[in-house]
């Protein structure tokens, strides 16, 4: 096997697993991500249907509140570490080495690693759930004191963490250097499609902040095993510290699971409009302020933790100003879509479906980031609703687009056009049948991470789990449409779709396992 | 090979970034605590000996409130409360009072109280010349302790602040002792 | 369209639930009952009309354009990429809107955080999962813990209107007269919320947390821990009834000849 990773350019590869095992191939790479996500999409999901099987109705019907606290907290880090994040690692993989035109990734034995760290993360996080004292239960947010009063999980959780903040390190050192030395000559910067504009800010923000992250549970692990106290009060400590470190991290994190999303979505609007991306240049500006401007935001998050006024009454106006910047770009999409020629293909429903609901989600975040109304929200199902908006309609659906848009490219073949737009309808019904009814809850006064509920809570509770029932089986459609369209089907010309702009459509479909290998011709 | 060594050393460069985050991370504990020394962020009063400078001189005429309170986190073991609940005091003038613990075990108790300053503003308005807190406690087995607090306030003290609560958590040493 | 037809679907599923039990007002944050919440909630709807305000526009120029400016009617798309003015102007405006916003938030916020002329002090420490109330300067204390019995949680009893949102010892105050908490906490973090009062502050342990109150109305109010705090989090209501100073005055005096015999029950 060596001989093949020593000599990359070489056009045969092992077959079977060990093609996988060994690859350096950014396409492969990339299919491992998008696939591992994909596992873990239906794992997480099945950890949200457990959640809303429990809050069906009032009372305790089916788990234990130990146990539902664990799913809360596992649902959390397997959606954002094992299904948005490596998602978007696996687009990048596969789209950005094409669409600046370099052959590879920058460095690809690493990026093999990368990715097979993974797992092993993943299996480690998920084998807490068979511990002593079960899974992790504090919250994926890890508060101290709580979280050090998990069982023999801890130390599992901990190196869990930091695996996958390693994973997501590599990945981003691997993005940013294909970006910054891979370019085919005359791509410049300002010529690179918004996608690897996206990641690349957004591999600079993971670079920056999963160490951070990695210092925080650290200090945990000391804290509970070797005596420290960083976040004990009786040892000279402050538990307030742990959730500045936090959101010092957590922050920036949430713009790392929906910036490429928006690389994607400026992707496929103008594809669909057959019109240029209305004000590029606006669009980088502002992906750049919104990443600096998370660093100096965390601590909305903490609100009702009894900062000093002046500390509220910043952090209320630094959370506001980002609004600036979201809107440039919504305003820049709908402007792209004014006076274009429109078609609806599935991968353009879920891009306009983003640009909606990941605006509800923008509008209820600016509602959150009014501090005394955040006194009433924080903490309830107001913010559930909020974060889900952004993540689910927002970057997952994203993913999807996504999916939709290049799987011709990937797999030479079309998808099934009605299968796609059923699972986007029925994606949309349901996604909305379950969020937006928690907003109700939230302002009637539901908090979040309880397994059981008053009375007056129980009607949108049981709409918010038939709708999660709904979209979690609407999920099915997308992957069987995904096997179905690589087994076969109708052949998929290069250009794919009639606007289709980048380098990506200039190869044929699928692509050649090394594509680039002389640069191309930078117009 | 050119653009080989050039990948490597980008990827060195953001290495050392995401290595100097990570005692970014470490840093911040510090930097917040320096942070809460110089703004009272966390109602964190500190710990140590203030010097008393010139108190007397500028008595202020303003007055306000002191409040006592305290919390044990054992209370079955140890009883622990202020002698008074509170005291109006002028800003600039030095007081006294007394926290009254009794040990109702049959065997040591040792540890130690943490001053926090409600509003979190005041703490550092709050100057402890001296105070029980400083150091380690040990409570013997069935006796009454009073342990003394002497403190002003600062007479730069904002106005709109009235009243300053100063509670005093007990936290009985465990294998922590020997920090701070 | 989607959104249309959703909105309607919505509307109708909505209804259809809700005339049985809850009613219209459920939908929205609670006015409360001190002059602060009112503001609170003056807040969360300006913010709420002018997101609705900004999404109708937007959304409706989204819309026209996806009924307009589709392939199938046959139209050329334009080439235009960008436009200064354009950019700036909706740059601008927003920037406008949020100071608009951010003005009356902070003069609500500076008198949230006045905690002057309190007349009466009380101390909340937050325990897994029960709370505890201590006015101080007086001798009365107790702990307040959830009442419904477990056969209504496990489904063996009906529940009742308030399930889980009963305590066994109410925490009394006077109406009219400014309340100043101060937080803590036992062993994790908790967060004292009661909506119809908009206070809510994390108890941290080690540390306190003040906040205060004047509350306009008699009544009881209900509220919940909204910091995760581990297996009972869900099971540890709060509830606070508002009377007038006479009664209040009574109660007191009745609860310090009580003392407060229970405090070393539950402090095991």
């Amino acid at each position: 096997m060596s001989s093949v990773v020593k000599d990359e350019h070489h056009d045969e590869h092992p077959s079977g697993i060990m093609r996988w095992i060994t690859t350096t191939n950014h396409k492969d790479i990339g299919t491992l991500y998008l696939w591992f996500a994909m596992i873990m999409f239906f794992i997480g999901g099945l950890m949200a249907l457990v959640i809303r099987s429990e809050l069906f109705q009032p009372g305790l019907q089916f788990v234990d509140p130990q146990f539902f606290n664990s799913m809360t907290t596992m649902h959390a880090l397997v959606m954002i570490f094992g299904v948005v994040m490596p998602a978007f690692t696996g687009l990048a993989n596969w789209m950005i080495p094409i669409m600046v035109g370099g052959p590879d990734m920058a460095l690809p034995r690493m990026n093999n690693w990368s990715f097979w760290i993974m797992p092993f993360a993943f299996s480690m996080l998920l084998s807490t759930l068979f511990m002593d004292g079960g899974a992790p239960a504090g919250g994926w947010t890890l508060y101290p004191p709580l979280s050090l009063q998990t069982g023999d999980a801890f130390p599992f959780l901990i190196f869990a963490i930091h695996f996958m903040g390693l994973s997501s390190i590599m990945g981003a050192i691997n993005i940013v250097a294909t970006i910054l030395n891979m370019r085919a000559p005359g791509m410049t910067l300002m010529k690179m499609p918004l996608f690897v504009w996206t990641w690349l800010i957004t591999a600079f923000l993971l670079i920056a902040v999963m160490p951070v992250l990695a210092g925080g549970v650290t200090m945990l692990l000391t804290d509970k095993f070797f005596g420290t106290s960083f976040f004990n009060a009786a040892g000279g400590g402050d538990p307030v510290m742990f959730q500045h470190i936090f959101w010092f991290f957590g922050h920036p994190e949430v713009y790392i699971l929906i910036l490429p999303s928006f690389g994607v979505v400026s992707a496929i609007i103008p594809t669909f409009a057959r019109k240029p991306l209305f004000g590029y240049a606006s669009m980088v500006y502002a992906t750049a302020s919104i990443a600096f401007l998370s660093f100096i935001v965390w601590a909305h998050h903490m609100f009702t933790v009894g900062m000093p006024l002046a500390g509220e009454v910043f952090f209320m106006f630094a959370t506001m100003l980002i609004a600036v910047p979201t809107g440039v770009k919504v305003f820049n999409w709908v402007t792209t879509m004014w006076k274009g020629a429109m078609t609806f293909e599935t991968p353009m429903l879920f891009a306009i479906g983003f640009i909606v609901m990941f605006t509800i989600g923008g509008f209820s975040g600016l509602m959150l980031a009014i501090t005394p109304a955040d006194f009433q929200y924080h903490d309830t199902y107001f913010v559930v609703a909020h974060f889900h908006y952004v993540l689910v309609p927002g970057s997952i659906f994203a993913i999807m687009a996504a999916c939709y848009y290049w799987l011709p490219k990937w797999t030479g073949n079309m998808y099934s056009e009605t299968l796609g737009k059923t699972h986007f309808w029925l994606s949309t019904i349901f996604v909305n049948l379950t969020f937006f009814p928690m907003h109700f809850v939230g302002l009637a006064g539901m908090p979040r991470r309880i397994p059981d509920y008053s009375l007056q809570f129980a009607d949108y509770n049981m709409i918010a789990s038939i709708g999660a029932f709904g979209f979690g089986f609407a999920q099915l459609i997308f992957l069987y449409l995904i096997i179905k369209t690589i087994k076969g089907g109708t052949k998929a010309t290069d250009q794919v779709w009639e606007g289709a702009e980048g380098l990506e459509w200039t190869l044929s479909s699928p692509p050649p396992y090394h594509s680039f290998n002389t640069p191309p011709v930078i117009k | 090979m050119k653009e080989k060594k050039l990948n490597i050393r980008t990827a060195k460069k953001l290495i050392f970034i995401c290595f100097s985050m990570f005692l970014f991370s470490f840093a911040l504990i510090p930097l917040y605590n320096i942070i809460c020394d110089v703004t009272g962020l966390n109602g964190n009063t500190s710990n140590l000996k203030e010097k008393v400078e010139a108190y007397t001189e500028t008595i202020s005429t303003e007055k306000l409130n002191v409040q006592f309170i305290s919390h044990q986190y054992n209370g079955e073991k140890l009883v622990f409360k202020p002698s008074e609940f509170e005291m109006v005091v002028s800003p600039g003038k030095v007081y006294s009072t007394v926290y009254i613990a009794t040990n109702k075990t049959n065997s040591n108790i040792v540890g130690q109280a943490v001053p926090s300053v409600s509003p979190n503003e005041a703490a550092k308005y709050l100057k402890k010349i001296e105070c029980f807190c400083f150091e380690e406690q040990t409570f013997e087995p069935g006796k009454v302790v009073q342990l003394p607090l002497y403190f002003a306030i600062d007479e730069k003290l904002p106005n709109r602040i009235k009243t300053i609560t100063l509670s005093y958590s007990f936290f009985e040493a465990l294998n922590v002792s020997k920090k701070d | 369209m989607s959104l249309i037809k959703n909105l309607i679907f919505f509307i109708a599923s909505m209804s259809v639930f809700n005339i049985a039990q809850a009613g219209w007002l459920d939908l929205n944050m609670t006015e409360g009952v001190t002059d602060l919440s009112q503001e609170v909630f003056g807040l969360h709807m300006l913010i709420l009309w002018i997101c609705v305000v900004i999404g109708v526009i937007v959304f409706g120029a989204m819309f026209w354009s996806i009924a307009m400016h589709r392939k199938s009617r046959g139209v050329t798309p334009a080439t235009f990429h960008e436009s200064t003015s354009l950019e700036f102007l909706w740059t601008i405006v927003p920037f406008v809107i949020l100071i608009g916003m951010a003005v009356p938030a902070t003069k609500t916020l500076i008198k949230m955080y006045d905690h002057s002329d309190s007349e009466i002090h009380i101390k909340i420490t937050g325990y897994q999962w029960l709370w505890q109330y201590e006015y101080l300067n007086t001798n009365v204390s107790f702990y307040s813990k959830l009442s419904t019995p477990y056969n209504e949680i496990y489904n063996k009893d009906t529940k009742n209107i308030n399930y889980l949102q009963e305590v066994d010892k109410h925490l009394v105050v006077p109406v009219n007269k400014k309340i100043r908490f101060l937080l803590t906490s036992n062993d994790v973090l908790h967060a004292w919320w009661v909506p119809d009062l908009a206070l809510k502050r994390d108890a941290i342990p080690g540390y306190i947390n003040e906040m205060s109150v004047v509350i306009n109305e008699p009544g009881i109010y209900r509220g919940r821990c909204a910091e995760l705090c581990g297996r009972h989090h869900g099971f540890m209501p709060i509830v606070i009834e508002a009377v007038e100073e006479k009664e209040y005055e009574e109660w007191l005096a009745n609860a310090d000849k009580v003392k407060s015999s229970d405090v070393a029950k539950i402090n095991k």
